[in-house]
C-alpha cells in the first residue's frame, strides 16, 4: 500500500504534464503526413543519406519557430492571424492569408494523392477513392466528434514505428547514418536535389503548422505558467516527428537507394517496409498512409479555414452551426473540392503533386517567418517574452537558409546549365 | 455618413497644398455617441494633433482651415480609432469570440461622431479597395452595443444585455436590428423586453421582422407575439413558415386568431388591412363622467372613443381631450364631433384623403351592420405612408 502511494506520488506530477502536453506532438506529428512520408521517401530512395543533414538542421528550425508560435500564443491569447491582422490591417492580412491559402491548397492536395496512391495499391482508383474520401471527411468533421477521431489518428499513427524497425532490420551502418547527419555531403547539385531539399524543408516546417500551434494553444486558453511544459511539447514533438522522419529515410535509403529503385508510385515506396513486413510491406504501408492522408486531409483544411475567417473576422470554428458560420464551412469545403480536383485532374502525377506542393511550402515559409519575426519582437506585443538574442539569430538563419534554397532553386529551374559551375 | 477607411491615410491640404496625412483620430466619450476630438496627422515623419474644427473633413481627404492651427498635445492615454479600435476583435460578454472590427463608421454633420462599427465583409472590401467593385450591405454594430475595451488584450467587448437598449425607442431598436447579422440579432433581442421587441418587429422592415420570428424560441415567441397588434401579425402571416404560423395562431389565442384571418381577407391596401382591432367604445347613453370614470382604468388611454347606439352601431368619435370641455351629465350621444368612418374594403388611399380633409386622429372600420370592427388611427397611417415612401439609404 505505502508503495502504491509513493509510486502514485512520484508520477502525480505527471498528470499536469499530461493535460498540457499535446498541442506540439499533434503539429508535430501531422508534419508527418502524406507528404511528409513521401518526400522523405523520395529523399531517401534518390539520395540516399545526402539530405540527412537538411533533416536535422530543419529540426532546430522547426523547435525554434513551434517555441515562437506556442509563446506567442500563451502570451497574447491570440492566434498568428489574429495578430497580422491588428498589427499590419486588413491589406498585409490578406496577402498572408493568400500565401496560406495558395501552400494549403497545395498540402491538401498532397493528402489527396496520399489517399489516392495508397488506395491504388488495393486497385482503387482515384477517381473513386478522392470524392469518396471528400464526402467522407466532410461529413467526420461537421457531423463526427472530431476530437475523439484526431485521439484515433494519432493512436494509429504508431505506423511510424515500422519504419524504425525496418530501418534497423536492414542492417545500415548507423555510423555513416550518423555523420550524414552531421557532415553534410553532395554529390550532385541538379534540380531534382534542390527540389527534394526544398521539400523536405517545407515538409518539415509548414505555414498551417505555424498557425496552427498558436490556435491550438489559444483554444485551450493555457497561460504564462504553462510556459515552461508547453516548451518541452513543442521541443518534443519537433524532435519526435524528425526522428521518425530520419527512419523513413534510412529505411528508404538502405533498402531502395541501394538497389537503385526510384520512386514514381506508392508501391515502390512500400518496398521500403520489406525487411518488417515481407511481402505484407504493400498492405501495412497503404494502411500507413491512408491513416496519415485522412488525417492531414482533415486537419488541414479546418484548421486553414479557421485560420483565414477567423483573421478576416467572420464567425468561425465548429463550435458555430452551418447557418451561423457558412463562410467557414464554405471555405472548408471548398478547400476539400479544389485539394481533391487537383489530385483528380489527369495530368499531374501523384508523386509530383506530394513533392512539389511541400516545396512550394518552404517559399511561401519566407513571408510568414518575416511577420513572425517582427511580431515576436515586438515588446508591446510580448513584453518581456520577446525574442532573445538566440532565438533571433537561429529564426533569421533559418530565413536566410531558406531564402538561399528557393533562390538556388529558381536559379537551376531557370538556367540549368549555371548550376554545373558549383 | 463616411467610413474610417475613407478618411484614414488620406491627405490634408493647405491653400490647396500638400500637408500631411490622417493617421489617426482620437476620441472624446460623449452621448450618446463619442465624439472625435483630434485628428493625428503625419507631418514629414512627425506625428502631430490638430483639432478637427480647424478642418473640413471629407471622403478621401481633408483641407486644414487655418494654418495658425493650434496643436494640441498627443496624449498616449486618448482613445484612436485606428490604433485602439480598427481591426480589433469583438468578443461577447462571455468572452467569445465573434467578429472584428472590419470598419468604422462616423457621421460628419457637425463635427464627427462615431455611429458603430463596420463588421460584414463590405467592410473588409472596403479597406481592400474592392468595394465598388462588389457591392455588399454593411453590417453596422451601434455603438450602444459596445460596453467596454479591454486594454490588456485590446479586445473590444460587446455587452447583449444592455439597459441601453431597452431605453431606446422601438424604431431605434428596429433600425439596429435590421444591419446585425443573425446571430447578433438574436441575442439582442433575447435580451430586450418582450413588449419592447413585439414594438421593435412592428417596426422593423420585412425582412428583419420574418427573420426575427423564424429565430425566435419558442417560449420567447410566446411572450412577443402576444404583445403584437394584429394587424402587424396578419402582415407576417405568409411570409414565415406554416409551422411557425400554427405555433404562432395557438399562442394567441382562438379569438384572435380568428381576427387575423378576417385581416387576411382585406389585403394591406386596405382600410380592413391596416386597422386596429383593439380600440375603447361606449353605449350613447352614457354620460360623460361614466365615461370618464372607466376611461381611468383604461391603458394605454386612446386618442378617441367610439360611441355606439343600442343596437351597437357606430354614431360616431369623440376624442378624449374633447370629452374634458364637456358638461360631465351630457350623453355620450349628444356630443360626438365626428361622423365619419369607412367600411374595410376602402383603399387606403381613400383612408389617407379623409385623414387630410377632416383633420382626423381616428378613423372607425365598420362592418356591414355598421357595427365597428376596429379603427385607423393617424399614428398607422403616418408609419405606412412611411413604408410606402422609404427609400433604401445607401451609404
Amino acid at each position: 500500500m505505502k508503495l502504491f502511494k509513493l509510486i502514485r506520488r512520484r508520477f502525480l506530477f505527471l498528470i499536469p504534464i499530461l493535460a498540457i502536453l499535446g498541442p506540439g506532438i499533434i503539429s508535430g506529428n501531422a508534419d508527418n503526413d502524406a507528404g511528409g512520408i513521401t518526400t522523405y521517401s523520395v529523399a531517401g530512395a534518390n539520395f540516399g543519406l545526402t539530405l540527412l543533414w537538411v533533416l536535422l538542421l530543419t529540426t532546430f528550425a522547426l523547435a525554434i519557430t513551434q517555441e515562437i508560435g506556442a509563446r506567442m500564443g500563451l502570451i497574447t491569447g491570440k492566434g498568428l492571424g489574429a495578430l497580422i491582422r491588428e498589427k499590419f490591417g486588413v491589406r498585409w492580412t490578406a496577402f498572408v492569408m493568400a500565401c496560406l491559402f495558395i501552400s494549403n491548397i497545395g498540402t491538401i492536395s498532397a493528402e489527396f494523392a496520399g489517399v489516392a496512391a495508397a488506395l491504388s495499391i488495393f486497385g482503387v482508383v482515384k477517381y473513386i477513392s478522392v470524392p469518396i474520401v471528400i464526402i467522407g471527411v466532410f461529413l467526420l468533421v461537421t457531423r463526427g466528434n472530431f476530437k475523439k477521431l484526431e485521439r484515433l489518428f494519432l493512436l494509429m499513427s504508431f505506423f511510424y514505428l515500422s519504419y524504425i524497425i525496418s530501418a534497423i532490420l536492414a542492417h545500415p551502418n548507423f555510423a555513416t547514418d550518423l555523420k550524414s547527419l552531421f557532415i553534410p555531403h553532395v554529390n550532385k547539385i541538379n534540380i531534382t536535389y534542390l527540389l527534394t531539399l526544398l521539400a523536405v524543408i517545407g515538409t518539415t516546417i509548414t505555414p498551417w503548422g505555424q498557425f496552427f500551434i498558436q490556435d491550438y494553444i489559444v483554444d485551450k486558453k493555457l497561460t504564462k505558467e504553462d510556459l515552461k511544459i508547453e516548451r518541452g511539447d513543442v521541443f518534443l514533438g519537433s524532435f519526435f516527428t524528425n526522428f521518425i522522419s530520419f527512419f523513413i529515410i534510412v529505411a528508404c535509403a538502405s533498402t531502395l537507394f541501394a538497389k537503385g529503385i526510384n520512386i514514381s508510385d506508392a508501391s515502390q515506396a512500400a518496398l521500403a517496409l520489406k525487411p518488417l513486413a515481407g511481402k505484407f510491406a504493400s498492405a501495412l504501408f497503404a494502411f500507413g498512409f491512408l491513416n496519415a492522408s485522412i488525417f492531414g486531409a482533415a486537419i488541414v483544411p479546418v484548421t486553414t479555414a479557421y485560420v483565414i475567417t477567423s483573421a478576416f473576422g467572420m464567425e468561425s470554428g465548429l463550435n458555430y452551426k452551418f447557418r451561423e458560420a457558412p463562410q467557414f464551412y464554405g471555405l472548408f469545403l471548398l478547400l476539400l473540392i479544389l485539394g481533391g480536383l487537383v489530385v483528380i485532374l489527369p495530368f499531374f502525377p501523384l508523386i509530383t503533386i506530394l513533392v512539389v506542393s511541400q516545396a512550394i511550402n518552404a517559399v511561401l515559409l519566407i513571408p510568414i517567418f518575416i511577420f513572425l519575426y517582427i511580431l515576436s519582437n515586438d515588446k508591446r506585443i510580448l513584453g518581456e517574452y520577446a525574442n532573445n538574442r538566440l532565438v533571433n539569430a537561429l529564426l533569421i538563419i533559418t530565413i536566410i537558409g531558406i531564402s538561399f534554397a528557393s533562390i538556388f532553386y529558381a536559379i537551376s529551374l531557370f538556367f540549368p546549365h549555371l548550376l554545373s559551375f558549383l | 455618413m463616411l467610413y474610417l477607411s475613407q478618411i484614414l491615410n488620406k491627405s490634408v491640404y493647405l491653400n490647396q497644398k500638400y500637408y500631411g496625412e490622417m493617421i489617426d483620430f482620437a476620441v472624446l466619450e460623449s452621448s450618446p455617441n463619442p465624439t472625435v476630438s483630434k485628428v493625428v496627422v503625419k507631418v514629414k515623419g512627425k506625428k502631430i494633433t490638430i483639432a478637427p474644427n480647424l478642418m473640413i473633413i471629407k471622403k478621401n481627404g481633408a483641407i486644414l482651415t487655418s494654418d495658425q492651427a493650434l496643436f494640441l498635445p498627443y496624449d498616449e492615454r486618448d482613445f484612436y480609432l485606428n490604433e485602439d479600435l480598427l481591426d480589433k476583435q469583438v468578443i461577447d460578454t462571455d468572452d467569445k469570440r465573434l467578429v472584428r472590427v472590419n470598419d468604422v463608421l462616423l457621421d460628419n454633420e457637425g463635427g464627427l461622431k462615431v455611429i458603430g462599427i463596420d463588421i460584414g465583409v463590405s467592410g473588409l472590401l472596403r479597406r481592400l479597395s474592392l468595394g465598388r467593385l462588389i457591392k455588399i450591405k454593411p453590417k453596422i454594430l451601434p455603438w450602444q452595443m459596445i460596453e467596454a475595451f479591454d486594454y490588456q488584450t485590446g479586445n473590444v467587448k460587446i455587452s447583449l444585455t444592455q439597459n441601453k437598449l431597452n431605453s431606446m425607442h422601438p424604431s431605434e431598436i428596429a433600425d439596429i436590428l435590421e444591419d446585425l447579422g443573425s446571430k447578433e440579432r438574436k441575442g439582442m433581442v433575447e435580451s430586450l423586453e418582450a413588449k419592447t421587441v413585439a414594438k421593435a418587429i412592428e417596426e422593423a422592415d420585412e425582412k428583419t421582422r420574418e427573420a426575427i420570428l423564424e429565430d425566435l424560441s419558442t417560449s420567447l415567441l410566446k411572450k412577443v407575439v402576444v404583445k403584437m397588434h394584429i394587424s402587424g401579425l396578419a402582415d407576417l402571416f405568409y411570409k414565415v413558415s406554416p409551422m411557425r404560423i400554427k405555433e404562432i395562431l395557438t399562442f394567441i389565442g382562438k379569438e384572435r386568431a380568428e381576427k387575423v384571418e378576417k385581416f387576411l381577407d382585406f389585403g394591406s391596401d386596405k382600410a380592413g388591412g391596416v386597422m386596429r382591432t383593439g380600440f375603447v367604445s361606449f353605449d350613447g347613453n352614457t354620460t360623460v363622467k361614466e365615461a370618464y370614470n372607466s376611461l381611468y382604468s383604461i391603458k394605454p388611454k386612446p386618442e378617441a372613443i367610439l360611441v355606439t347606439n343600442g343596437n351597437q352601431k357606430l354614431i360616431g368619435t369623440i376624442r378624449v381631450k374633447d370629452i374634458l370641455d364637456i358638461d360631465s351629465l351630457a350623453q355620450l350621444k349628444d356630443v360626438v364631433t365626428e361622423r365619419k368612418f369607412v367600411y374595410p374594403t376602402a383603399d387606403f388611399n381613400q383612408v389617407v384623403s379623409l385623414f387630410g380633409r377632416y383633420n382626423l386622429r381616428v378613423l372607425p372600420v365598420v362592418d356591414n351592420d355598421k357595427k365597428p370592427i376596429g379603427v385607423v388611427t393617424a399614428g398607422i397611417v403616418l408609419s405606412k405612408i412611411e413604408e410606402e415612401t422609404k427609400i433604401d439609404e445607401i451609404i
